[in-house]
């Protein structure tokens, strides 16, 4: 909201300059975004009275003005502007003054005719956006006067960022109210004056959904001008607060809700048919707003009503039929209390935040209707002329709001607040708010005023203790722990950052990408019909919450690519959403995923350039799977890698990984499909595991370091090249007695058609055996090994082809 | 018949030759010539045998003196040559100690990890818990809980992405604090616990992603109050910062804490006024406040006898301002040449 300091020190009058006034307000819980000066965008322009206007002798569309400046000799001014009539009063730029976009204003020839200054439009003095023609000002402004002057343009505009809760400071009277109790200043309230009623002309008013609205009053205004000008002063409190000007009558109705918070409508009773019924709008009823747009109006929308039509969304807009036009003479002005829930259902499925139904939805002070009507009626008169039917007041007390006393505990205020705060001091506090107080035992009773809608509880009035005595004023308590909740996270579990930690030592990024991706990229991988699909996505190619981490992180790798880069390898932690079994809800799952493109190592001297491969990827993995428990005691341990198919990687270089049985990841190349769609001319290599998986650990288990020597055999031999290496490792620990203590695969060779082309590969393997109680003899070992060589011959057909002392 | 001028010329060819031994190999020839079995010396020594008692003790003891010196001078020489030898090999073995190491240079971490791993600690150190829970999560947990029923003002201040088909009600969560709510319901108090992790709003511009990253905090206890969870969040500043902040609290509005508070700190950038603080000397960095009565009541803690402290912080917004990075999109361009600046 945008605050006039002029017009609230009209209400309240601190000792504080604006920056002051701002700090306090800040600290007092209505944040001032920013304090703007009044533009003094220009310099030199007075108020002038257009005497006499004729035709300009060679330009049809120009004009030669007498302007009379209050000087004894009146100005020669050529202009343009269609408004530019003998008789008005406008804005003179004398020379030598300067316009908003910096102008300086020179004595000039207009095709021949002599200039001596220029005639303003509100746009040309960042007084507004008009620049349709001249600003006029109200006719009895002295020529010659200031603008500045007239204008009361030495002011500054605070802009409050209020909070949700604080309806009741959208309007100065609210400010002021805050203002006073901030500060101590006394609020001096300019008093609003019942306006008698001097004709009968009134108009029916029914309310028939009291929840929607409990309270309605209205009152016809007879024999109105509306073509009447808006005064100056009111056009620039209007422009100040961030409104045009529109007409007297609405800008009577919009300044009145500037003032007292009271949002309110004016409704061309010509155009009202019987009377008005305030009501909940069937189904499929049209309504064309003031604005031009046409509704198709919902059931649970509440409307004003005339017996034929709707004309009004109550609360938020009024309708283009019976909206005030210059010829309108009776006019019904509305000043209503709605149900907030009711306004900002609406407005939000409308997508209408305006003026009136930002306040309705934060509520209305439901006492303040009459006074509002007042206060209209009487500006009105003024601006408009006219005589003033009776206030018809449609108010059910059993739907308004109730305000109910709250015990407030002086006790709980120091135990919430951890501060003593004196009980006078509490009862001042909470008596400068407008509260009624009545003392008891240990606290006090306390009646919230009517715009108030926020309090209605101990903890609001606490609230409005600690904010009113200062924030700043409340101890600050020594930081303390509590070794309670002070627990580690159990050790079977590694912490998160080990893995994190594991991959970045491992040359790996850490990426965060955004949970939802495109439904193109996610079917690469996965049934992408099934994906969690949001209702509102920011944009097509983020509509559907992952099913996996690599849609993303491939994004990511793209990205990169096309920024020159060459080796890329990211990995990121995250939740993936996977259809729910049986159709029941998705599930959400923490992951861990990689993705690695490039050369096995950056470019350097002292190793040759080489482009990674499945088996790079798999070291990553498995040092990563190391921190779970792989490699533990050799072999794979609980987990399996299994050759296996799946969309998204290429058939031959995709694992399955399982861990104790269980499906948990996949390791692969990017199938060509995948390559191409992130257009990475490199291959592509990605694993991805559950979080779970790669955390679980087993808790370390003693064993003494060997006392006895070990005694090591390097077995080198043909096997058909389909064998795998796992089924050469199991068969060897099989086979190779209790004394084997290690076992590595330190060799393959295999051409393109396999060794002498007959399809078989070379293994080698180096066997250790050692015991924990003495030291090996040669013979026990060859004796071992023979049945090693004896298993694998008869398993596979192996061919040995050495097998000697390491 | 050997004579002292013989002794001399011998004495004066060895320490010749040994001296101008060019290697180890040169002087072992020599030492062969001089002192083998058949070396010029040993038959010198040989022939003292046909000379008279008196001449030979003589004669001896010149030529064993002499032999003891030629030994000498070789063991010297050898020492000399095998000094220059070793001295040669280092000098082979010498590296370019200036050129690269070899293999692979480590990644990194995130920076709203990284960030995240500092705000934990200095929580975890105050004795919170950490908690996680669903970031797809139901209207109850994210609002309704947290007092903010259907059609409350508040709402719309979250801009909640919503999951199709909508009578699955499920959510986004626009903060962490559902979380909390489920920590309250699966623990009794005193709690405290922070519940770190991603949030999501429907809002994309320059300040604005739709997705980043929230910490919020939780206490309840029979006796905590607003100068408790004051101290905690001057402490969570100025540990976070590593300098000694101002630390100022404002009056604000959230649903689920009454009285609430906005936290400032001085800027960290200027002493007073720039861009970054909008010329006013203060940043925001957190929301924070006691624990509505109402948010306890849903989960069934009586809140006359406890009372709560609750806050929120963007993790995000706290490395910008720690790190100076001025544009929040960049967290999730997962640019390399950004990212390495995080190590």
């Amino acid at each position: 909201m945008l605050v006039s300091e002029n017009w609230l020190r009209e209400w309240v009058n601190p000792a504080w300059d604006s920056a002051a006034l701002a700090d306090a307000l800040t600290m007092g819980g209505l944040e001032v975004d920013n304090v703007r000066r009044q533009s003094a965008a220009f310099r030199k322009v007075v108020v002038g009275r257009i005497d006499q206007v004729d035709r300009h002798p060679r330009r049809a569309n120009l004009r030669v003005c007498t302007v009379n400046i209050g000087r004894s000799r009146p100005l020669q001014v050529v202009c343009g502007a269609p408004n530019a009539t003998a008789g008005v009063t406008t804005a003179v730029a004398l020379i030598g003054g300067r316009i908003k976009d910096g102008r300086e204003i020179h004595k000039a020839r207009i095709h021949g005719i002599v200039s001596s200054g220029m005639l303003c439009s509100a746009a040309e003095l960042d007084l507004g956006d008009d620049a349709s023609g001249l600003i006029i000002f109200d006719a009895g402004v002295t020529a010659g006067a200031d603008i500045k002057t007239h204008l009361a343009l030495d002011d500054a505009i605070l802009e409050l960022k209020l909070t949700p809760n604080r309806g009741d400071c959208l309007s100065m009277r609210g400010v002021a109210r805050e203002v006073a109790v901030l500060s101590g200043a006394r609020l001096t309230a300019p008093a609003v004056k019942a306006v008698a009623a001097r004709s009968s002309r009134r108009a029916a008013i029914k309310v028939d959904d009291k929840n929607g609205c409990p309270r309605y009053a209205g009152r016809v205004l007879s024999g109105v001008n509306a073509a009447a000008a808006t005064p100056d002063w009111m056009r620039e409190r209007l422009r100040r607060a961030g409104l045009r000007s529109i007409g007297a009558v609405v800008d009577v109705t919009n300044f009145v809700m500037l003032e007292l918070g009271q949002p309110m409508h004016a409704f061309d009773l010509a155009s009202v048919d019987g009377g008005i019924i305030v009501r909940r709008a069937a189904r499929g009823e049209r309504l064309r707003l003031l604005d031009g747009a046409a509704l198709a109006l919902g059931g649970d929308m509440l409307v004003i009503a005339d017996h034929r039509r709707p004309l009004a969304l109550a609360g938020i807009m009024g309708g283009a039929a019976s909206g005030i036009s210059e010829a309108a003479t009776e006019v019904l002005l509305e000043s209503a209390c709605f149900d907030p829930p009711t306004v900002a259902a609406t407005a939000r499925r409308l997508g209408l935040n305006t003026d009136a139904a930002h306040r309705f939805e934060r509520g209305v002070d439901p006492a303040l209707q009459v006074a509002a009507l007042h206060r209209a009626s009487r500006l009105l008169i003024d601006i408009c002329g006219g005589t003033a039917g009776p206030v018809v007041d449609r108010a059910s007390r059993r739907h308004l709001p109730a305000k109910k006393p709250v015990l407030l505990r002086h006790a709980r205020v120091r135990r919430v607040l951890g501060q003593s705060v004196a009980s006078a001091k509490i009862e001042k506090i909470i008596r400068g708010l407008g509260m009624k107080t009545r003392k008891t035992v240990g606290g006090l009773k306390v009646t919230p005023p009517t715009w108030r809608w926020d309090v209605d509880a101990e903890h609001d009035l606490i609230e409005e203790v600690a904010r009113v005595n200062g924030y700043q004023r409340v101890p600050v308590a020594a930081a303390t722990t509590s070794p309670a909740s002070a627990q580690l996270s159990p050790e079977n579990r590694s912490p998160v950052a080990r893995l994190r930690d594991c991959l970045a030592a491992r040359d790996f990024q850490e990426a965060v990408t955004y949970s939802f991706v495109a439904p193109q990229a996610q079917a690469l991988f996965d049934d992408a019909r099934r994906a969690v699909r949001l209702q509102n996505p920011i944009a097509a190619n983020m509509r559907d919450m992952r099913m996996s981490l690599w849609p993303g992180l491939l994004l990511a790798l793209a990205h990169n690519y096309n920024r020159q880069h060459r080796r890329i390898r990211l990995f990121e932690i995250g939740a993936v959403w996977r259809p729910g079994r049986n159709g029941g809800a998705p599930r959400e799952e923490q992951r861990i995923g990689a993705v690695a493109a490039g050369a096995a190592l950056s470019r350097q001297w002292g190793a040759p350039p080489r482009a990674a491969d499945f088996f790079d990827l798999k070291g990553d993995l498995c040092a990563l799977l190391s921190l779970a428990g792989f490699g533990d005691g050799g072999g794979e341990g609980e987990f399996q890698f299994t050759p296996a198919r799946r969309r998204g990687l290429r058939d031959g270089q995709c694992a399955r990984l399982s861990r104790g049985g269980k499906n948990c990841g996949w390791i692969g190349r990017l199938s060509p499909q995948a390559e191409s769609f992130f257009a990475v001319e490199q291959a592509v290599f990605a694993f991805e595991l559950s979080l779970d998986a790669a955390l679980v650990r087993p808790l370390p288990v003693y064993q003494p370091a060997p006392l006895y020597p070990s005694v090591s055999r390097d077995l080198s031999f043909l096997v058909a090249q389909a064998v795998a290496a796992r089924d050469l490792h199991r068969a060897i620990r099989k086979s190779a007695g209790g004394l084997l203590s290690a076992l590595e695969l330190f060799d393959v060779y295999q051409g393109a058609q396999g060794i002498d082309g007959a399809g078989k590969k070379s293994v080698s393997f180096r066997l250790t055996f050692q015991s924990p109680s003495r030291t090996l003899k040669d013979a026990e070992v060859d004796a071992a090994v023979a049945d090693v060589l004896r298993a694998l011959g008869e398993e596979f057909s192996i061919e040995l082809r050495t097998a000697q002392p390491a | 018949m050997p004579t002292t001028s013989d002794i001399r010329d011998l004495s004066a060819g060895a320490q010749a030759a040994i001296a101008a031994a060019a290697d180890l190999r040169a002087l072992e020839e020599l030492r062969v010539r001089y002192l083998g079995r058949k070396g010029a010396l040993t038959e010198k020594l040989k022939s003292i045998g046909a000379l008279a008692a008196e001449e030979r003790r003589a004669y001896g003891r010149q030529l064993n003196q002499l032999k003891k010196e030629i030994q000498r001078q070789l063991q010297n020489r050898r020492a000399a040559l095998q000094e220059d030898e070793r001295a040669a090999g280092i000098a082979r073995d010498a590296v370019d100690v200036t050129l690269p190491g070899r293999g692979a240079a480590p990644g990194g971490v995130h920076p709203v990890s990284r960030t995240l791993a500092r705000m934990e600690e200095i929580f975890v150190r105050l004795g919170f818990a950490v908690a996680d829970g669903p970031e797809l999560e139901d209207d109850f947990h994210n609002f309704t809980a947290l007092n903010i029923p259907p059609g409350h003002p508040a709402r719309a201040m979250h801009d909640t992405f919503y999951a199709h088909p909508p009578s699955c009600g499920l959510l986004l969560r626009t903060h962490t604090s559902p979380v909390q709510v489920r920590y309250m319901q699966n623990h009794k108090p005193p709690l405290r616990v922070i519940a770190p992790g991603r949030v999501y709003r429907c809002d994309s511009d320059l300040t604005h992603t739709p997705m980043f990253h929230q910490v919020e905090g939780l206490v309840v206890d029979e006796d905590t109050s607003f100068a408790d969870l004051k101290g905690v969040l001057v402490h969570f500043a100025r540990a976070f910062f590593e300098r000694d902040l101002e630390v100022r609290f404002r009056p604000s509005f959230f649903p689920f804490t009454e009285p609430s508070a906005e936290v400032d700190i001085s800027c960290v950038f200027c002493r007073k006024g720039c861009r970054v603080c909008g010329h006013s000397g203060w940043l925001e960095v957190l929301g924070c406040g006691m624990v509505h009565p109402a948010v306890l009541g849903h989960v069934n803690i009586d809140s006359e006898r406890f009372l709560g402290y609750a806050f929120g912080m963007g993790v995000e917004r706290l490395a910008m301002l720690r790190y100076g990075v001025d544009d929040l999109r960049v967290f999730f361009d997962n640019d390399l040449s950004f990212l390495r600046r995080f190590r």
